[in-house]
């Protein structure tokens, strides 16, 4: 055994390293399946999300963004955080807009 | 995550093209999470669906053909190294046999299911003196459905990418870990049995 052992040391080494990484990374993709959720689910709006993508997400009617003021997209996506570099505010502000509107067009659905 | 998302939103399908170019040439870029985001944006409407696929699908093709080249200009001097040794020689003309007839499938393999060793296997491949057109035809296929797999998953399940790319990536680790401790646990399973009959 101990004679095995020292010929094969670096392969050894790396098989329990490998299926150290195997449950790892098993574990995780459990977990992260266990705990899926929607973005919409989550209802948090992020710096990176286009005006787009959130009225995809969110199935927000079109109005529902013009109201904030974003101009309509000519061409090219938008995420918040250009649309904040542009107004040269904090991305956080934008987002609490957005989030705001959002609040808002729920409660008028579940009214 | 969020600032390669981020970067699709801002930059569109170049970054995606980019992105995917560069990864098949060992860039550490999570191109998986690109191609997602990419496919998001076009369900959104940001972004057009045919020209996110055609982008990751130009910059693989690309960049596999690129490290394969590599991997060939760069063989033929470890070739040349090899010669001057006869036991080398004889260990490199086994390994190049091995490349030849079953690179292909190898090839097909870590284009998409084992993605992580892709670059490896490019290289290694153009060292071992795989057949061009070979090499080519199996990696184009395997790169389709790479790139098809994730700009069309992120497509449809548009909202939910951020919880898409954890669980997808770290499936791809498990996949790729799980696949190389089978490997070794054989060759060390023949180790000992090889052992035991001495």
């Amino acid at each position: 055994m101990s004679v095995f052992f020292k010929q094969n040391r670096v392969l050894i080494f790396a098989f329990a390293l490998l299926l150290a990484g195997s449950l790892f990374f098993g574990w995780n993709t459990f977990q992260h399946t266990a705990h899926y959720r929607a973005a919409s689910q989550d209802s948090s709006v992020e710096a990176w999300m286009t005006t787009r993508y959130i009225a995809h997400t969110w199935r927000l009617p079109r109005e529902t963004m013009e109201s904030l003021g974003f101009e309509r997209q000519s061409d090219g996506p938008r995420p918040l955080s250009k649309i904040a570099d542009e107004r040269g505010v904090p991305v956080d502000t934008v987002i609490a807009e957005v989030e705001a509107a959002i609040a808002a067009h729920l409660a008028e659905m579940t009214q | 995550m969020r600032r390669f998302f981020e970067l699709v939103a801002t930059y569109g399908v170049w970054v995606v093209g980019v992105s995917s170019f560069l990864s098949c040439l060992l860039v550490p870029i999570p191109t998986a999470l690109v191609m997602l985001a990419g496919g998001a944006f076009a369900a959104s409407g940001d972004l057009s669906l045919m020209a996110v696929l055609g982008a990751a699908y130009a910059g693989a093709l690309l960049g596999d053909q690129t490290g394969f080249r590599i991997g060939r200009a760069f063989g033929s001097r470890l070739i040349n190294l090899a010669e001057r040794r006869p036991k080398v020689q004889d260990r490199f003309a086994k390994a190049r046999d091995m490349v030849s007839e079953k690179g292909g499938p190898a090839v097909f393999f870590s284009t998409w299911l084992l993605a992580p060793l892709g670059p490896w296997v490019n290289i290694a491949a153009g060292a071992g003196g795989l057949n061009g057109v070979t090499f080519t035809l199996w990696d184009a296929a395997g790169e389709a459905i790479w790139v098809g797999f994730y700009v069309l998953v992120g497509y449809t399940f548009a909202s939910d990418i951020q919880s898409l790319a954890n669980i997808l990536s770290n499936a791809v680790g498990f996949v790729v870990a799980g696949v190389l401790t089978l490997g070794f646990g054989v060759l060390l399973l023949r180790r000992w049995r090889a052992r035991e009959t001495v």
